[in-house]
C-alpha cells in the first residue's frame, strides 16, 4: 500500500527533522525545545518523507539516480488511494476530497449561524468562534481555489482538447497528493493553540499570536505549491496537447477559462507564500517585516497579501464563468454568443486583476493618493465581466432552453453573480466602502459573488458531467428539488445579510448589537434550510452513483469531444487522435462538425503535425452513409 | 565541429559582455549622485544583464522556434 | 466559423443520434477542411520547455515579492557597511558560473562527455564558492545589520532565498555529474543537462536583480 508507506516516510521525516531542531538548539546553546522552531522544521522534513513514500521515490527520484524503473499502475478503486497518474483518476480525486470539504466547511458555518442567532455569547466563546469562523474561511477558500479546476478542470480538460492526458501526469498527481498535508496541518492548528486571525492572517496578530498560527502558515504554503503546480499543469497541457486543428479559437469555454485562471495560479499565488513565509521569518527567525517597533510594517503583509488574493476571487470565478457559458451553450442549442471576445475579456480580467489589490487597503491608512487609482482600476474590470454577462445573455437570446438539473444552476449563476457583481460596486466606491468595510455587507456580497456565481456553476458542472465521470445517470427529479431548494434558501439566508451590514453588523465577530437579534435569527434558520439542500445533493449524487441507471455516451447530445466517447472514457479517452474541423458549439448550424473521431487503434501521437491527422476514410462513410 | 567552436566563442562573448556591464553597472551607481538617473541607469543595466543571459544562455527563442529544427544532439 | 446565429439545433428532436464516432449531420465534406493540419501536439521536449518556463516566471513572482518588500520598508536607503568588493565579487563569480554551465550545456549538445563534466564540476564548485561567500558575508552582516532590524530583514531573507536556489541548483548539477559519469547523456535526451543548465541561469538572473536591490540602490 502506497499510503502505509508514505505515512511511514512521513513519520520518519517528521522525527528526523524534529531531531535535527532540537540538536541544533542544543549545539547552538539554546533551550531543546520550543514548538515553533521544532514544528517548521519537523514538518518540512515530514513533507518531503511523504511525497518520497507516495510516489516521488517511485516516479522521479529512481530516475534521477539512474535506478531501473517500474511504473506501477493500480486498478479498480485501489488507484484512488494510490498515486495515479491518470488525468480522469485525479480529477476525481480532486473533486471528492474538495466536495467533502465543502460539506465539512458547511457545517462550521451552521455553528457559525448557531452562534449568531442571539445576540450575546451564547453557544461557544469568542475565542473558539475566531477558530470556526477561521477555519470557514480558509477551507472554503481551498475549496472555491481547487475544486472545480482542481476536480473537473483535471478530469474534462484533456477530453475538451483532444488530449491522452495532461502535459506532466506525474505532477499532475503529485498536486493532488500535497493536499493530505495540509488538511492534517489545519485538523493540527486545534491542538496548537487554534487558529484565530481568519483565513487572511494579518499581522501584528498573526506575528505573535499562538502557534497553531504556524501551522497554518505551513499549511497554505503547502497549498500553494499545489495550486501552482496544477496551474503550470493547465497551461502546458492547454498550449501544447490540443488535437490537430484544435487553435485557440476553437477552444471550448470552459478550456479557455481554466487557461486563464491557470495564468493567476502559477504567478500570484507566489505572492501569497511570500506574504506568509514573511510572517514565519518574523515569528521564527526573529526578522521585522511586520514589526513596526523595529522598522517593519504590518502594511506590508496587507499589500502582498491582496497581490495574490484578489486575483485569487478571479481563480475561483474565471471557471465559473467558463463552465457557465459552457452549459448555458449546450443546453440552448445555439452557439456561444460572442465567443471571440469571451477570451478577449478572460485574458482582460487576468491583467486587470493584478492592478486592483489595494481596494481591500481603502480603511487600512494607506495613502490616500492611492484610493482614487484603485477605485477605477477596481471598476474597470466590470467591462470584460460585462463581456461575459452579455455572452450568457445572447446565448440565452431566442434559445431552445433545455431546462436540465445543469441548466437551472447555470441560469442561477447569471442571475446571483449579477448581484454579487452589483453589490461590489459599493465595495469598490472608496465613500460607501469606508462605511461598509468589515461589515455583513461584504459578507453578503462575496458569497453572491463566491457561492452564487462559482459554486452554483460547480453544481451545474457536477451533474453535467456526473453521467460522463461515473458511468450513472443521476437523478433529475432530485437534482431539480436541489437546485430549487438550494436558490430560494440561498437568497433568504444571503439577501438580510446586506440588510444587516448597512445597519452595523459587523463581520468576524461572534457578537452584535441586540437589535439586529430578530434579523440574525431569521438568517440563520434559512441557513439552516441551505443546508438541508446539500443532504438531497449527497443522498442523490451518491445512490447515483452506485444504483443509478447507466448512461449513455452522450446524453445531452453536446458536441463537445468528450462526448463522443464511452461513459466513462476509456483509459487512454480516445481510440486515436481526433481531428477538430470546426467550433464545439456550433449548434442548429447546418453541416456544422467539431470533430472526426477515428475508431483506429491508438497509437501514440507523433511529434510532427500532419502524418496522423488524416482520418479514417472507411469509418466516415459509414456512419454519414 | 565548427559550429561547436562558433558557439564556444559566442559564449565568451556574452560572457565579456556581462561582466563589462555588470562592472560599469557598479562604477555607474557608486560615482554619479543618487537621483532619477541613477535609478534608470541602473534598470537600464539590470535588463541588459537579464537580456543577455535569457537570450543566448537560456535560449529563450526555442520557445517560438522549437518546430524548426532540432535543437537536441547536433553530432 | 459559424457565426452567431437564430436558428436553434433541429437534432433535439432526434433522441437517438449520438451515434459514433460521428453526430449524424456530420458530412465528410468538411472533415476535408482546411484547418485540419493547423498544428498537431508538440513534442514532449517542446512540452518540457515550456513546462520550465513557466515554472521560471512564477518564481520570478516570488524574488519580486521580497524585492518589493525591500523598497516598501526602505524606500532607496542602504546602509554605508555594506561590502561592496564581496558583492561585485560575488557577482562576477555567477557570472563565470552562467560561463561554464553554458559550455556543460554544449557538451552534452554535442556528445563530448569530457567538456560536460569538466564544466559541469567547474560549475558545481563555483556555486559553492558562491555560498560560502554569502556565509562569510552573513558573518559580516549579522553585526552591521542584524535580521531584527528592517534592512538585515530584507538583506537575510532575500540573500537567503537566493542561496537556498543556488543550493539546489548545486543539487541538480551533482545529479547531471552523477548521470553523465555513468554516460547517461552519450544517447538519448539531455533534457536534464538543459532543465539543469536552464534553471542555474535562472538563478544568475536573480542574482542579477537582487545585487543591485541590495547593494547598489540609492
Ligand atoms: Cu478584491
Amino acid at each position: 500500500m502506497p499510503l502505509v508507506q508514505a505515512f511511514v516516510f512521513a513519520a520518519i521525516g517528521g522525527v528526523f527533522g524534529v531531531g535535527v531542531t532540537v540538536a541544533g538548539r542544543v549545539l547552538t546553546g539554546r533551550e531543546a525545545w520550543s514548538l515553533e522552531p521544532v514544528v517548521t522544521v519537523g514538518y518540512i522534513f515530514a513533507l518531503l518523507g511523504w511525497l518520497l513514500g507516495i510516489g516521488v521515490w517511485d516516479q522521479w527520484a529512481r530516475e534521477w539516480l539512474g535506478l531501473p524503473v517500474e511504473h506501477r499502475q493500480h486498478r479498480g478503486w485501489a488507484r484512488y488511494f494510490a498515486f495515479t497518474t491518470d488525468h480522469k483518476v485525479v480529477g476525481v480525486q480532486y473533486l471528492v476530497t474538495f466536495v467533502a470539504l465543502f460539506l465539512l466547511a458547511g457545517l462550521l458555518a451552521m455553528l457559525i449561524r448557531i452562534e449568531l442567532m442571539a445576540p450575546g455569547m451564547t453557544f461557544m466563546g469568542l475565542g473558539t468562534y475566531n477558530q470556526v469562523m477561521s477555519l470557514h474561511g480558509i477551507v472554503m477558500v481551498a475549496v472555491a481555489v481547487a475544486t472545480i479546476i482542481g476536480g473537473l478542470g483535471n478530469y474534462t480538460v484533456p477530453l475538451l482538447i483532444g488530449a491522452e492526458d495532461v502535459a506532466f501526469p506525474r505532477l499532475n498527481a503529485l498536486s493532488y497528493w500535497l493536499v493530505p498535508p495540509v488538511a492534517i496541518l489545519l485538523i493540527g492548528t486545534f491542538f496548537t493553540g487554534g487558529l484565530d486571525t481568519g483565513w487572511t492572517a494579518y499581522p501584528p496578530l498573526s506575528d505573535v499570536n499562538a502557534a497553531g498560527q504556524v501551522l497554518f502558515n505551513l499549511a497554505v504554503i503547502t497549498f500553494g505549491l499545489s495550486s501552482i503546480l496544477g496551474g503550470l499543469n493547465f497551461l502546458v497541457t492547454i498550449a501544447t496537447l490540443r488535437a490537430p486543428g484544435m487553435g485557440w479559437g476553437r477552444l471550448p469555454i470552459f478550456v479557455w477559462s481554466i487557461f486563464a485562471a491557470s495564468l493567476i495560479s502559477l504567478t500570484a499565488t507566489q505572492f501569497l507564500a511570500a506574504g506568509l513565509m514573511m510572517i514565519l521569518f518574523d515569528r521564527l527567525l526573529g526578522m521585522a517585516f511586520f514589526r513596526a517597533s523595529a522598522g517593519g510594517d504590518p502594511l506590508l503583509y496587507q499589500h502582498v497579501f491582496w497581490f495574490y488574493s484578489h486575483p485569487a476571487v478571479y481563480i475561483m470565478i474565471l471557471p465559473g464563468f467558463g463552465l457557465a457559458l459552457e452549459v448555458l451553450s449546450h443546453f440552448s442549442r445555439k452557439p456561444l454568443f460572442g465567443y471571440r471576445l469571451v477570451p478577449g475579456g478572460f485574458i482582460a480580467i487576468v491583467v486587470l486583476s493584478f492592478v486592483v489589490w489595494a481596494h481591500h487597503l481603502f480603511t487600512s491608512g494607506m495613502s490616500d493618493a492611492l484610493h482614487g487609482p484603485f477605485m477605477v482600476t477596481t471598476e474597470l474590470i466590470s467591462i470584460p465581466t460585462g463581456l461575459v454577462f452579455l455572452s450568457a445573455l445572447g446565448t440565452l437570446w431566442l434559445g431552445r432552453l433545455w431546462l436540465t438539473t445543469p441548466m437551472l444552476f447555470g441560469l442561477a449563476f447569471v442571475f446571483n453573480f449579477l448581484i454579487g457583481g452589483l453589490t461590489g460596486i459599493y465595495l469598490a466606491d472608496v465613500p460607501t466602502d469606508i462605511h461598509l468595510q468589515d461589515t455583513h455587507f461584504v459578507v453578503a456580497h462575496f458569497h453572491y459573488t463566491i457561492v452564487g456565481g462559482e459554486i452554483f456553476a460547480l453544481f451545474a458542472g457536477i451533474y453535467y458531467w456526473f453521467p460522463k465521470m461515473t458511468g450513472r445517470m443521476f437523478s433529475e427529479r432530485w437534482g431539480k428539488v436541489h437546485f430549487w431548494w438550494m436558490f430560494l434558501a440561498y437568497h433568504t439566508t444571503f439577501i438580510p445579510m446586506f440588510w444587516a451590514g448597512i445597519h452595523g453588523m459587523n463581520r468576524r465577530v461572534g457578537d452584535y448589537p441586540a437589535e439586529l437579534g430578530d434579523v440574525n435569527l431569521f438568517i440563520s434558520v434559512a441557513a439552516f434550510v441551505m443546508g438541508g439542500s446539500f443532504v438531497v445533493f449527497t443522498a442523490n449524487v451518491v445512490w447515483s452513483w452506485v444504483r443509478g441507471p447507466r448512461a449513455v455516451a452522450n446524453p445531452w447530445r453536446a458536441h463537445t469531444l468528450e462526448w463522443q466517447v464511452a461513459s466513462p472514457p476509456p483509459i487512454e479517452n480516445f481510440p486515436a487522435t481526433p481531428v477538430v474541423v470546426g467550433s464545439p458549439y456550433a449548434y442548429g448550424v447546418p453541416g456544422a462538425v467539431h470533430a472526426v473521431l477515428t475508431t483506429a487503434p491508438a497509437h501514440t501521437p507523433a511529434a510532427s503535425g500532419g502524418a496522423q491527422a488524416e482520418p479514417a476514410g472507411p469509418a466516415l462513410a459509414a456512419d454519414s452513409a | 565541429m565548427k559550429e561547436l567552436q562558433s558557439r564556444l566563442r559566442l559564449g565568451w562573448f556574452v560572457f565579456v559582455a556581462l561582466v563589462v556591464l555588470t562592472v560599469a553597472e557598479y562604477y555607474v551607481v557608486t560615482t554619479s549622485p543618487p537621483g532619477a538617473i541613477t535609478i534608470a541607469m541602473l534598470l537600464v543595466f539590470q535588463f541588459a544583464d537579464a537580456g543577455l543571459i535569457i537570450w543566448y544562455f537560456m535560449h529563450v527563442s526555442q520557445l517560438w522556434r522549437a518546430h524548426d529544427a532540432p535543437q537536441q544532439r547536433t553530432t | 466559423m459559424p457565426g452567431w446565429t437564430h436558428k436553434t439545433d433541429e437534432t433535439v428532436q432526434h433522441m437517438s443520434d449520438f451515434v459514433l464516432p460521428l453526430p449524424k449531420h456530420e458530412t465528410a465534406v468538411a472533415v476535408h477542411g482546411a484547418a485540419v493540419h493547423e498544428h498537431a501536439p508538440a513534442s514532449s521536449l517542446s512540452r518540457n520547455r515550456v513546462g520550465l518556463w513557466w515554472f521560471i516566471l512564477s518564481e520570478c513572482f516570488l524574488f519580486l515579492a521580497f524585492i518589493s518588500a525591500r523598497y516598501y520598508l526602505l524606500g532607496l536607503e542602504r546602509p554605508a557597511e555594506l561590502n561592496q568588493a564581496l558583492g561585485l565579487g560575488l557577482s562576477l563569480l555567477l557570472l563565470v558560473s552562467s560561463l561554464t554551465a553554458y559550455r556543460a550545456e554544449l557538451g552534452a549538445q554535442h556528445g563530448d562527455r569530457r567538456r560536460l563534466l569538466r564544466n559541469t564540476a567547474t560549475t558545481i564548485l563555483l556555486g559553492l564558492v558562491f555560498l560560502m561567500g554569502v556565509g562569510y558575508e552573513w558573518s559580516e552582516a549579522l553585526v552591521h545589520f542584524p535580521p531584527s532590524e528592517a534592512f538585515g530583514t530584507v538583506f537575510f531573507s532575500l540573500t537567503g532565498l537566493h542561496a537556498f536556489h543556488v543550493l539546489s541548483g548545486v543539487v541538480l548539477l551533482a545529479l547531471v555529474y552523477w548521470n553523465a559519469r555513468r554516460g547517461r547523456y552519450d544517447s538519448g535526451s539531455i533534457w536534464g543537462v538543459e532543465a539543469s543548465v536552464k534553471y542555474w541561469h535562472f538563478v544568475d538572473v536573480a542574482w542579477v536583480f537582487i545585487y543591485p536591490t541590495l547593494y547598489l540602490v540609492r
